[in-house]
């Protein structure tokens, strides 16, 4: 969606700046309900980007899929589960022996970023890539995504299938309460058929008419 | 271009960062899904440098979704299983394989 150049760096910087604040937001909230709402925030902005970056269809897949399906997981289990207080992320008392590895693990992941900036800028060149964009809105981006899903990608997509279908029994059986002997024997009173009354017994295999 | 890259790497360290040093494992996924969704604008980008109809990068990018989803539900029952057994979610607790 590059009409004017200026339009979409207003929209990159405007959305770039919610998306980090959103991010960062998730992390240092010591409210993990907080927390998870920043993570829907973070996942509306980044819909937003796509929807600048061509990908109309994936910015509404990514709004029904990640806040519609993901965040409401997270928030239910959000609500199951009693989370005690993390530990702050003040600065007071944080130079200790036992601080060692939490701040070493800051320091690398700065030094990674900062690594792999130095790498990026010295290496990627803008003469790589073509910009000419004739036609653009005469075919839908839909369309072309459904053209090339059912020719080219037909068997990750049934792929996919079958391990969504392998996701959902491994979540019931491991989300399973097994039932306590006296359960146990309260459903089997209820279910089974009393031996002693032969009427109630025949009863069940005699159809009517 | 390079502000792209340069502001995915910045998600990507975040959610690295937040999925290292947290202290419970909620926090943990959600830093994971910080991390699917750095993942996933990077192969949405390129897709859009080449010709407009080049879909391959979103269609891959609708593959990491479901996975993502998918991942996501086991990953919150086990901290069910968690959370019943051993009655809090702090990392430090989580010692066995077995929930």
């Amino acid at each position: 969606m590059i009409f004017f150049q200026e339009l979409y760096n207003f929209f990159f910087y405007f959305l770039e700046f919610l998306i980090a604040a959103f991010a960062i937001g998730v992390l240092v909230e010591k409210n993990i309900v907080s927390s998870a709402f920043f993570l829907g925030g973070f996942f509306v902005g980044i819909a937003g980007l796509y929807m600048v970056l061509d990908a109309e269809f994936l910015a509404l897949a990514q709004i029904f899929i990640y806040v519609g399906a993901i965040n409401v997981l997270i928030l239910f289990f959000v609500m199951l589960i009693d989370v005690e207080e993390d530990a702050s992320l003040t600065l007071n008392n944080v130079i200790k022996k036992e601080n060692f590895l939490p701040i070493t693990t800051l320091f690398a992941s700065i030094a990674f970023f900062g690594g792999s900036l130095r790498l990026i800028t010295q290496n990627f060149s803008l003469s790589n890539f073509v910009f000419d964009q004739p036609h653009r809105f005469l075919v839908s981006d839909l369309s072309e995504i459904s053209i090339h899903l059912f020719k080219e990608y037909l068997l990750p997509f049934e792929l996919l299938s079958v391990l969504l279908l392998v996701v959902l029994v491994g979540t019931v059986y491991i989300a399973k309460n097994e039932l306590t002997p006296s359960e146990k024997d309260d459903f089997n009173e209820l279910v089974s058929i009393p031996k002693k009354e032969p009427y109630l017994q025949s009863k069940n295999f005699i159809s009517k008419g | 271009m390079t502000n792209f890259i340069i502001f995915d790497l910045f998600l990507f360290s975040v959610g690295l960062y937040g999925f290292i040093k947290t202290d419970n494992i909620l926090r943990l996924l959600m830093s994971l899904e910080i991390l699917f969704n750095a993942i996933n604008l990077n192969f949405v980008y390129f897709a859009n440098l080449y010709d407009f109809s080049f879909k391959d990068g979103q269609i891959a990018v609708l593959f990491f979704m479901a996975l993502a989803a998918a991942e996501t539900a086991i990953g919150l029952t086990l901290v069910l299983g968690f959370y019943n057994s051993k009655q809090s979610i702090r990392i430090e607790k989580v010692k066995r394989l077995k929930y």
